[in-house]
């Protein structure tokens, strides 16, 4: 580098050797920072698969006669580098077959995989389907059954995968099945949480004048009422004094996905499901089978839930409204608020990182308000139309596996096997700033058990579309730009019309 | 087959040589034209005429996908006229391309002018300003949400530099619109600029000197020499950046999405939505086919400006 570049004809100088050196030390402490994070963590993985050599593992994927490359859709981020760097190689070295990896952020995840889907492109061999996908794209036959793949290609059968699917939550599992059969393995979860700064709630002055002001002890909230009191209570003007110290910018009691994005309204659904209420709900006759929906807003319950968050955004920094998760995740990460109130603990890693940032912080996650948060995950299915439906099954047993979900968690993802989740590995407090809302994740995944099936957000095949409106219907209210009533009504007409055009059951109501 | 050049050339007293087919039709003035013209017209069939004509048929239809299509007559069309949503768009998509059209040409006319004189550098900052220009509008969007941050952005750090407060160029839905007309015209003014600028150094000379000898102030000369001989290119790229405006998409998708709430949302994105998120095609394509309509209508109003002004001239 300084050293053959030497346009002056003269030997190198000093500077050029320094400047040369300072490159070749960057580049080689990049090289090793990333390396030797993954080394570790593969150990770690090597370990725990050893210690639990019941559970399946890459080592007891059969050979695979079908050799053609397969492309794989995941959610772009931090785990579509791991996956490259880490899991695909070994994959790839087991079976011999090539993994392509297509990143996608999750808005545009639906329309991009649905475009090949219904053009029957074969583009892509294992797709990414969040939950509200699984119904239409498991009805309209995009996705294959796992049973089916199991009979097919697993020595285990049918039987095996049922095995295989035991340690996941009910509840997550629930969503990626249509009709009695599994058609997607849920592999991130992102089921809500109140991540918050703890040491503000601890701290002795806060808690007096809040008691003072409010004439109740400062706790984490557990009602709307408490949250929105909470809220208004930390926001608090550059030059005012927060814990003992003066602010040098704006305070403020809450972060929230209020942008046009469509995460605003899982922000309103906890908030409405919190309440007891819904947006349409499920019916079944007693045998069990799907009569169709009734569309429940506008209600008391809804309008209340619109009202309080329209409190909400007083207390929430002015850019809220353009903010979707990664700026609301990073705004208590600067510490620029006291709650993110309905955020994906999938994101405790960042949330938490405030520890890192600012002195004295410390991050906790509860249940939301309501104790009723926005839950679901992402799952891996086999395309309908994949080239290599043998290598796309075992591909995607791999990644949810014990020992995929297990990377897939050492790397700061929220996996959705109990079995991993609880693993006292992750409950160390060394691993708090990773994997601390495990355990809270946990509880609040489980709660959902039997109430995902009464939720029209779960069972319509519609609702890829449904879930467009809601959000545009939430902004619209956050935004001031209708009532509340009369966002709701025209909504309720949209969910109406969606279904009747789109979806697999008729609104009863 | 090879050529028989020597019989191409009739000599006296030998017969002509016979031309293949081709050839007499190359030959042939009228059949020459046609074959020169005949790739773009494939091409304006293939890629206009029958896209248009699908779109009008299948706005007649109930088509979601993947469901076969079925005949709905005019269920489409009713729906379009009497969702609040479109004539919400569309208010907002016609706010949007007044206002960047305007501020385009007239920016752009007065830059031009500036560039056409010399003066010191004058290569270097024309070729500066065609920078916006070569960006990708995506690329160019993402940029702008960082510059417009309210907490990390050049701009608000300027604006409190010098006292003033922060301002939520993209979250305040009061003004979110014209954040995103801002780097249109920021984008798309030195298409004016240049091709107000050819126009410009394409004048003749002598109208100007004549001017200059009879005393006309600068106004008087640019308000009766220069704009009247410069309006149909006015005209032309008013014409073009209305279509083009009409159609903004990749500017909204960097930056507000449509929001705060539906304050930014254009009839493009609606029909995006429409089409490419709910895969409705009949509804889609209705408010695609009526969107046309009205856009033909305003350039069809330009253009009759455009024929008068050559007229004049």
């Amino acid at each position: 580098m300084g050293v053959t570049w030497n346009p002056s004809g003269r030997g190198p100088g000093v500077g050029q050797f320094v400047a040369g050196a300072c490159l070749a030390a960057v580049v080689a402490a990049g090289m090793a920072g990333p390396a030797t994070a993954q080394t570790d963590n593969d150990k770690i993985v090597a370990e725990r698969v050893a210690a639990n050599a019941d559970k399946f593992n890459l080592s007891m994927v059969p050979e695979i006669k079908n050799k053609q490359k397969i492309t794989v859709v995941v959610e772009s981020g931090f785990w579509t580098d791991y996956l490259k760097q880490a899991m695909i190689p070994k994959f790839t070295e087991k079976t011999g077959v090539e993994v392509e990896v297509v990143g996608m952020s999750t808005n545009v995840m639906y329309a991009k995989q649905q475009v090949e889907l219904l053009g029957d492109t074969g583009g892509y061999d294992v797709l990414s389907m969040e939950a509200a996908y699984v119904p239409e794209w498991a009805a309209n036959g995009y996705v294959k059954p796992l049973f089916d793949l199991a009979k097919e290609y697993d020595p285990d059968g049918a039987d095996g995968m049922v095995t295989f699917l035991k340690p996941f939550y009910a509840g997550l599992m629930s969503m990626m099945t249509y009709d009695g059969q599994p058609y997607s393995i849920p592999y991130n979860n992102y089921t809500m949480g109140l991540h918050y700064r703890a040491d503000l709630f601890a701290n002795a002055d806060e808690r007096a004048a809040f008691a003072e002001k409010y004439g109740y002890p400062l706790t984490v909230p557990k009602t709307f009422p408490e949250l929105v009191n909470a809220a208004q209570f930390f926001t608090r003007k550059a030059g005012e004094t927060l814990a003992g110290q003066t602010l040098a910018k704006d305070f403020y009691g809450v972060a929230l996905m209020a942008g046009r994005n469509e995460q605003i309204n899982d922000e309103f659904s906890a908030i409405i499901w919190g309440m007891g209420g819904d947006w349409f709900r499920s019916i079944y006759d007693k045998t069990g089978k799907l009569e169709g929906y009734e569309i429940t807003i506008p209600d008391r319950i809804s309008a209340v839930a619109a009202e309080t968050y329209l409190d909400l955004l007083n207390y929430a920094p002015p850019a809220a409204k353009g903010w979707d998760f990664p700026e609301a995740a990073n705004a208590m990460a600067e510490g620029q608020v006291a709650m993110v109130p309905f955020m994906y603990n999938n994101l405790w890693p960042v949330t938490a990182s405030v520890e890192e940032k600012v002195p004295g912080a410390k991050a906790a996650v509860d249940t939301v308000p309501g104790g009723r948060p926005y839950t679901g995950a992402y799952g891996i299915g086999v395309a309908h139309n994949a080239g290599n439906p043998e290598a796309a099954y075992w591909f995607v047993k791999y990644l949810t596996s014990y020992e995929g979900q297990m990377a897939y968690a050492l790397g700061g993802g929220n996996p959705c096997r109990r079995d991993v989740v609880l693993d006292p590995f992750f409950q160390s407090p060394d691993r708090r700033l990773i994997n601390g809302a495990y355990a809270q994740n946990d509880a609040d995944t489980l709660a959902w058990t039997y109430d995902v099936a009464k939720k029209g957000h779960f069972t319509s095949t519609a609702m890829g579309k449904i879930y467009s409106e809601l959000a545009i219907t939430s902004a619209k209210i956050a935004n001031k730009e209708m009532t509340v009533d009369a966002a709701y009504k025209e909504l309720a007409d949209k969910i109406r019309d969606i279904q009747d055009r789109s979806g697999n059951a008729p609104i009863l109501n | 087959m090879a050529l028989d050049t020597s019989s191409d050339i009739p000599i006296a007293g030998r017969p002509a040589a016979r031309r293949s087919a081709f050839g007499r039709l190359l030959d042939n003035d009228a059949s020459f034209k046609w074959l020169l013209l005949a790739p773009a017209i494939l091409f304006m069939l293939l890629l206009v005429v029958y896209p248009t004509l699908f779109a009008v048929t299948t706005s007649f239809e109930k088509y979601i996908l993947p469901r076969k299509p079925s005949f709905a007559g005019l269920d489409n069309w009713r729906w379009v006229v009497n969702d609040a949503s479109f004539w919400t768009a569309f208010g907002i998509t016609l706010k949007f391309v007044v206002i960047a059209v305007v501020v385009e040409i007239v920016l752009g006319t007065l830059i031009a002018l500036f560039l056409n004189r010399d003066f010191r550098g004058q290569t270097l900052v024309r070729g500066l300003c065609i920078l916006p220009l070569v960006a990708a509008p995506f690329a160019t969007s993402l940029a702008w949400r960082h510059l417009y941050n309210s907490d990390y952005g050049v701009i608000n750090y300027a604006l409190q530099a010098i006292g003033l407060p922060k301002v939520e160029f993209l979250a305040d839905s009061s003004i979110a619109l014209y954040s995103v007309i801002a780097i249109d015209v920021w984008q798309w003014t030195p298409l004016v600029v240049f091709v107000v600028f050819a126009a410009l150094r394409g004048l003749p000379k002598e109208p100007f000197e004549a001017a200059r000898i009879d005393g006309a102030s600068a106004w008087f000369t640019f308000r009766r020499l220069t704009l009247p001989m410069i309006k149909p290119v006015l005209l032309i790229v008013a014409m073009l950046r209305l279509v083009e405006a009409f159609r903004v998409y990749d500017i909204l998708y960097g930056t507000t999405r449509g929001g705060p709430g539906t304050s930014t949302e254009t009839i493009n994105w609606l029909i995006f939505r429409e089409g490419f998120q709910y895969f409705d095609l009949g509804r889609a394509t209705a408010m695609s086919v009526l969107v046309l309509l009205m856009v033909l209508v305003l350039t069809n109003l330009l253009y009759q400006q455009l024929v008068k002004a050559i007229r004049e001239g």
